[in-house]
């Protein structure tokens, strides 16, 4: 079992950055506060707030909630099959560690072969996403620390295991701005509504409200409220706008110089601009028919249809200059089929998940390929956390945080390549095993963000995404 | 000096920056100042005591310090390399390198080779004179006391020791004198004005009363006046009409619901359980109504402590100190269960840490966390201390506790129990009544044929025809829904003898009416029933669960046989469907008679489901009249059972037998090092932590000694820091801006002496904050324009030493409590059970669903809204409201897209713009330029421009009043306050 971590210190000399200082000398308002406004949420920044030259622009999370099984999908353990039905003890590297008496190994129900030049193992859930092995940088040797569902989406989104902390899209957007004057820098869609912890996935903690992620709605407006009631005319709700910058520029003629007035005036501006962009961005009615195709958007299977759309979406907010965007396959556990918590059952669970996301995944990745934009965008795919090699009832998998896989590709990350390993059954991480904190410190540097030096500061520290820990995994790094 | 702006300074360093601020430390507070100086005298004077002086007291002065300060950060318990510096016998025998200290000959000691060469420290080397000190010390025998090194003794570069300034005992200050020409109102004045000065600087004018009463309003109450209020202030003539008005102000009930909430941020108070499932806390809103009401009632802070921290131990009749520990139990709560023994060990302790930072933060302004894994990092707190204060909390657990006397049980029982007996007989006439009626209609339906009935009702289309009646009104009257909702109708058709022409049409001249409408929705409007268009977007929605009806009157007379209605013609809504109803035609408008109902139709859902109106229809007018004045019984019991109050109780502190607690190297729950006893952190010297532990105490008498310990008067920090929360709301910063950490990572003081001398003030005359308030807000600090004035930006940016009042946009809960109070919605009804701006569904993992349409049952103000903590209100949590999962000690004041995007486009700006709208036609009647003046009153307090009139009212006339009352709650003269 890995040591138990504590995030909740950090070690490092006291660091102002930019961002504390341009937030510190507000005094209620500062003279300061557009320029903060328009770096956070409008203006390009040409990596002016990174650290180091970065190999990312932008990141893209693909998330299957409720934890995917690794031993079933990237982590090919042939011994499950000479195993099968004994006792996980004394096997791999496991001592005795249960408080509850786990069932017996199972081997997996899908079939392995090798992909790709660089030969990868892999299971058929994922035909395509197979071909694509060789752009793909895997992580066998994922740690997690929190076994339930709440507690771990917690601590991979924000690095803790509490809810209240600002997740690492929030981090980003708040290092780096975002590229877009049209659009928010960090954006949320989800296919099955809310995952397990819901809006704390993307919260902004104690970072101020402009980084919190904002969620594209899978039909309707897609952003809350982007849109008056139905019936209310286009033209008063234009006229509104011009009214109110009419009174309030008038009443900044009385308040001269007051920096934050401004900004808020600003922030009309840009709203009434999303009003036009967040549509024009959600509408896949331009796309080409063979980008349909692709992606799969007419799949007679809603659900699978509805991923597909995602993915297509994701793609285009990408290319508008959004910074962080998540996808996130499976809701909670209230409906069904509800995720990837294959309990009951890995087969009947995983297969139509798979087929869900495989060939969307797979167009996505082909798709930004072609548009040159792979090479810049850093795509990680991954649950948070993977399944036990051990049955649960006869055909399930129980939650396994000791290890379980990830994969990586773009921005910067080394393609056809595998990093750390699990031991012979696919339990625990034995070979260079990364933690959370270990992760985000990588995301954040492919991004020209140094994890030591992003610093915020809240009651009592200076808070870092990665707390007192985080290592950046270069060998996965070209 | 510039304290402050200006581009060039965005492109310093960390290091210039860090510099910058200690510059700015030195200069200010005398606090700090006396470390620097100490280092400073080390560094330049000669050695003064030579080998045959007092070894001892060179130790003490001049080497102490430096092992201190430079070298027992590692070399201390984290024995980096193996040596640890803090007692003799270590020191003398040395580290992994060999023996550090060879008494009397310096060249040969590997510490002074080591300092001598620049190695050591790593990065920044002693200086010349610290390193011929170590020399000396050496040479003349390397004199080491017997009692161990603290590293807590001194502050260092990096981290706060003992002499840390809050640390200190508060200063017993005299208030600086000013020239008599400046404008002060109070001692506070006093000190602001001579810290001004210092820096050429001075307070700006006294605000006009128009701004400072609604400044002052939302400050105290977190709503804006009224514009008679308003006028009634500005044209109060009497010297002390401000000092009037603050006192009105602070004696209003909404007081307590403004700086209550302030508190609720504080100690993070949320009414669900946060993690995984985050279940809802039906029975923690007592505790907010404690802290409101304690707020009222002003209760003496040190008592609010007390009560907070240990209410349980108090042994008094009043039931607010059950309901006071709250506090404790106010943080989130993992309730996943967990099979592994390790894993619940984990989460225990994970609470015990909860308790501990929640405590050490709120009341002492220490962070506490670090010195869970080890010694804390830059305060002096140790690990001793951390599990010391875990064994005060180590029974501490939660629970619905019963806060009625044994009395108020026997009063409520005497009470209830003959009225039940009542209801239950009434309850079983009814019941036989209804069986009677049941019996007899479904034996009726089993007569008539089944297919003798017309289809069910359906949400698309639904036709009536009767033989052709003479008639002028048309009335469509509702008796049931599904679900009891309130109908929706989108047309009420009727058809003569052309089957195609539409009698109702407004077009024609029809004109429609309603028993009442679902207010706040443009797109449910009485006129929609007959506007020629279908679907939900145009339609009505009566305002009355489960009835209501609708009417047309046509322009003449003319014969009728069909009437064609749904509820959705285009489909997509299902819900709010009329089932139960019945047509009635009249003449006159007086006298109806029915021509069509529902009874002959194919009831909806279950065949046996007989709806309450179908039981009743067969009852026979002798039954029925009975029926009627038995459901008149039944509902006066009802009421009067309702009225005897239910027995109170309240999420809150429950403690069982506190758990032996122990030191965990590493925080690791797996690796117990020594037992501890309960005690509070010595790092308080001013008095003796010890006196919190006592092994045999209960857990509720634990936490009565710390609240002692927190509130005594020597305690430095309680005064401090309640003292300097209260400025922090007011001025919208703090003295020290950092209100949950004096510590060496917080904030330093920008008047240290204030801060003492409020502090010191405070407790003197009991802890008393309304009178705290008083002197900040006659304050000419207080009452200081808002103005920008660039010279004083340039030497103040961040305005800290209060040259002018900073102006501030006000917080979520202020603004949709400002929106409600204009809008004429407001309901002022205070405490009792949150509203709910979402549907709850229990099970595993709840759901919560937010509601579309909230209804008037919402529009109280902001601090009773349930706040669920991974649920948040999107027009809340846009402005900055936080999910309360960890604590607010300082709310962030962000402006985004999405904030505009909100408050222009959501529901609740549509509803109670709506409602303002018709405030303002209700007070100013038809004519436009007076409702330009009264919109302008209401939101803006003020008369508008000749200019903004004329543009107003072109504006209504082309958009309506409902949309200049949207733009005028988004004005950046209605968010801020100035």
């Amino acid at each position: 079992m890995t040591q138990i971590r504590r995030t909740n210190c950090t070690g490092h000399r006291r660091f102002v950055s930019r961002r504390d200082f341009l937030r510190t000398m507000g005094g209620g308002l500062g003279s300061v506060a557009l320029t903060d406004l328009l770096h956070a949420e409008g203006q390009p920044t040409k990596h002016g707030g990174a650290h180091h030259k970065p190999t990312a622009k932008r990141v893209l999370l693909l998330f299957m909630s409720a934890g995917v099984s690794h031993v079933d999908t990237f982590d090919y353990k042939p011994q499950l099959a000479k195993f099968a039905g004994q006792s996980i003890t004394g096997k791999g590297n496991v001592q005795d560690v249960f408080f509850r008496k786990p069932g017996k190994l199972m081997p997996s129900p899908f079939k392995f072969k090798q992909y790709g030049e660089s030969g990868k193992w892999s299971s058929e859930l994922f035909p395509h996403v197979n071909r694509k092995v060789d752009d793909l940088a895997f992580v066998h040797s994922m740690v997690a620390e929190a076994n339930s569902h709440g507690p771990a989406m917690h601590d991979f989104m924000t690095g803790e295991p509490r809810n209240g902390f600002p997740s690492v899209g929030a981090w980003s957007v708040y290092g780096l701005g975002s590229e877009t004057q049209d659009l928010p820098g960090f954006v949320v869609m989800m296919d099955r509504g809310m995952p397990p912890s819901s809006t704390s996935n993307w919260g902004n903690g104690f970072l101020p409200a402009r980084f919190q992620g904002t969620v594209f709605r899978s039909s309707g407006d897609p952003i809350l409220d982007l849109e008056p009631p139905a019936g209310y005319r286009p033209e008063s709700q234009r006229a509104s706008f011009d009214l109110l910058a009419k009174l309030n520029e008038e009443h900044l003629r009385n308040h001269p110089q007051d920096g934050e007035l401004s900004a808020r005036i600003a922030a009309y501006e840009l709203a009434a601009r999303m009003q036009l962009s967040a549509p024009e961005v959600a509408d896949l009615a331009k796309e080409s028919a063979a980008t349909h195709q692709l992606y799969g958007t007419q799949r007679s299977d809603p659900q699978q249809a509805t991923f597909s759309r995602l993915c297509l979406r994701a793609r285009r907010l990408l290319e508008r200059g959004v910074r962080f965007v998540t996808v996130f396959s499976g809701g909670s556990n209230n409906k069904q089929p509800s995720n990837w918590d294959a309990h009951s059952n890995i087969e009947t669970n995983h297969r139509p998940n798979a087929m869900m996301v495989d060939q969307p995944i797979a167009a996505l990745l082909a798709d930004l390929k072609s548009r040159g934009m792979l090479d810049d965008t850093l795509v990680i795919w991954t649950g948070e956390f993977g399944r036990t090699p051990t049955s649960e009832g006869t055909k399930g998998r129980d939650h396994n945080i000791s290890g379980f896989t990830l994969w990586m590709s773009g921005g910067g990350v080394k393609p056809g390549m595998a990093y750390g390993a699990t031991d012979e059954i696919g339990f625990q991480a034995v070979e260079k095993p990364v933690e959370i904190a270990d992760l985000h410190a990588t995301i954040l540097h492919t991004l020209g963000l140094n994890h030591e030096r992003l610093t915020y500061y809240y009651n009592g520290l200076q808070r870092r995404l990665t707390g007192v820990a985080g290592n950046v995994i270069r060998e996965v790094l070209s | 000096m510039r304290v402050g702006t200006g581009p060039e300074v965005l492109l310093l360093g960390e290091e210039s920056l860090r510099l910058m601020n200690r510059i700015f430390s030195i200069n200010t507070f005398r606090f700090v100042a006396w470390t620097a100086v100490a280092c400073l005298s080390l560094i330049l004077l000669p050695p003064a005591i030579g080998a045959d002086g007092n070894q001892e007291e060179y130790f003490r002065t001049k080497v102490e310090p430096i092992l201190v300060r430079r070298c027992l950060e590692c070399h201390g318990a984290d024995r980096k390399g193996g040596l640890d510096l803090r007692t003799k016998a270590t020191a003398f025998k040395g580290g992994e390198s060999g023996v550090a200290i060879e008494a009397t000959k310096p060249d040969e000691s590997l510490l002074y080779q080591y300092v001598d060469s620049e190695e050591m420290p790593p990065k920044k080397p002693l200086s010349a004179a610290e390193i011929s000190v170590l020399k000396r010390w050496i040479a003349d025998g390397a004199f080491y006391p017997d009692k161990s090194l603290d590293l807590f003794a001194a502050t260092s570069d990096h981290r706060a020791g003992h002499d840390w300034w809050s640390l200190q005992p508060l200063k017993k200050v005299v208030p600086p004198t000013v020239r008599n020409s400046e404008p002060v109102q109070t001692v506070i004045d006093r000190f602001i004005v001579a810290r001004l000065q210092q820096h050429g600087l001075s307070l700006s004018s006294p605000a006009d009363r128009r701004t400072l009463i609604r400044r002052v309003s939302l400050d105290l109450t977190g709503l804006p006046p009224t514009y008679e209020q308003q006028q009634e202030f500005i044209n109060d003539q009497r010297d002390d009409a401000y000092g009037r008005l603050v006192d009105r102000l602070l004696a209003s009930p909404h007081y307590g619901e403004r700086w209550g909430r302030h508190w609720l941020d504080v100690v993070r108070f949320a009414e669900s359980n946060g993690f995984e499932r985050d279940r809802i806390r039906e029975n923690f809103w007592p505790y907010r109504d404690y802290v409101i009401g304690s707020f009222n009632a002003d209760k003496p802070y040190d008592q609010f402590v007390r009560e907070q921290l240990a209410g349980d131990a108090l042994k008094a009749e009043n039931a607010d100190q059950l309901i006071a520990t709250g506090f404790l139990v106010a943080g989130p709560k993992n309730d996943v269960g967990t099979v592994s023994e390790l894993e619940r060990l984990q989460t225990r302790q994970d609470e015990l840490d909860e308790f501990v930072t929640a405590t050490s933060t709120t009341f002492l302004g220490l962070t506490s966390g670090c010195a869970r894994c080890h010694d804390h990092k830059f305060d002096p707190i140790n690990m001793r201390d951390y599990y010391a204060l875990t064994a005060v909390f180590s029974g501490l657990d939660r629970g619905v506790n019963s806060v009625a006397s044994a009395k108020d049980k026997a009063a409520r029982a005497t009470a209830v129990a003959p009225l039940q007996k009542l209801m239950k007989g009434t309850k079983t006439q009814i019941d036989l009544l209804l069986q009677r009626a049941r019996k007899r209609f479904l034996a009726s339906r089993r007569e008539r044929k089944p297919n003798s009935l017309r289809p069910a009702v359906t949400a698309t289309n639904n036709e009536d025809v009767f033989g052709a009646v003479e008639t002028r009104f048309v009335r469509f009257t509702v008796t049931a829904t599904t679900g009891n909702s309130q109908p929706c109708l989108d047309e009420l058709e009727i058809y003569g003898e052309d089957i195609k022409s539409n009698l109702a049409l407004s077009k024609t001249g029809a004109k429609a009416t309603a028993s009442s409408l679902l207010p706040g929705y443009p797109i449910h409007q009485i006129h929609h029933l007959n506007d020629g268009q279908h679907g939900n977007s145009h339609s009505w929605i009566s305002n009355e669960s489960g009835k209501g009806w609708a009417q047309i009157e046509l322009p003449a007379v003319a014969k009728v046989q069909r009437v064609v209605w749904g509820r959705d013609r285009n489909g997509k809504y299902k819900d709010r469907l009329p089932v139960g109803y019945r047509i009635e035609l009249s003449l006159d408008g007086k006298k109806w008679s029915a021509v069509s109902d529902s009874s002959t139709r194919v009831p909806q859902g279950e065949q046996t489901q007989l709806t309450n109106d179908e039981l009743i229809a067969a009852l026979t007018a002798a039954e029925k009249k009975l029926h009627a004045s038995l459901i008149q019984t039944q509902s006066q019991q009802a009421a009067r059972l309702k009225a005897i109050p239910p027995l109170p109780v309240s999420y809150s502190a429950r403690d069982s037998q506190p758990q032996p607690a122990y030191i965990l190297t590493r925080g690791n729950v797996r690796e117990r090092g020594e037992q501890v006893k309960p005690a509070a952190f010595h790092t308080v010297k001013a008095l003796d932590p010890l006196l919190v532990g006592v092994q045999s105490d209960s857990g509720p008498n634990r936490r009565l000694r710390l609240a002692e310990w927190i509130v005594d008067v020597k305690n430095p920090l309680t005064a401090r820091v309640i003292v300097n929360r209260i400025w922090h709301y007011h001025f919208g910063q703090g003295i020290v801006n950092t209100p949950n950490d004096f510590g060496f990572n917080g904030d330093r003081p920008s008047h240290p002496e204030l801060l003492d001398w409020l502090a010191a003030d405070f407790m003197e005359h009991g802890w008393k904050i309304k009178r705290l308030h008083r002197m900040i807000l006659l304050s000419a600090a207080y009452r200081q324009q808002s103005g920008y004035k660039p010279q004083s930006a340039a030497e103040d940016g961040a305005n800290r030493l209060l040259w002018r009042m900073s102006p501030r946009r006000l917080d979520a809960e202020s603004l949709r409590d400002a929106v409600l109070q204009v809008s004429g919605e407001l309901d002022l009804t205070m405490e009792g059970p949150s509203f709910r701006l979402f549907l709850y569904r229990d099970g595993n993992v709840p759901d919560y669903v937010l509601l579309d349409e909230p209804g008037a049952e919402t529009w109280r103000r902001s601090v009773y809204r349930f706040n669920i903590r991974t649920f948040q209100s999107p027009l809340m949590s846009a402005f900055d409201c936080p999910d309360a999962s960890v604590q607010t000690p300082k709310r962030n004041y962000s402006t985004t897209a999405l904030q505009a995007l909100s408050l222009m486009n959501n529901r609740f700006t549509f509803q109670q713009s709506q409602h303002f709208a018709t405030r303002v036609t209700a007070m100013a009647g038809e004519g436009l330029g007076k409702q330009v003046d009264v919109a302008y009153r209401l939101a803006l307090l003020r008369e508008p421009t000749e200019d903004q009139r004329r543009q107003a009212v072109s504006f209504i006339q082309n958009h309506g009043l409902f949309s200049l009352c949207r733009v005028l709650l988004n004005t950046n003269e209605f968010l801020y306050a100035f």
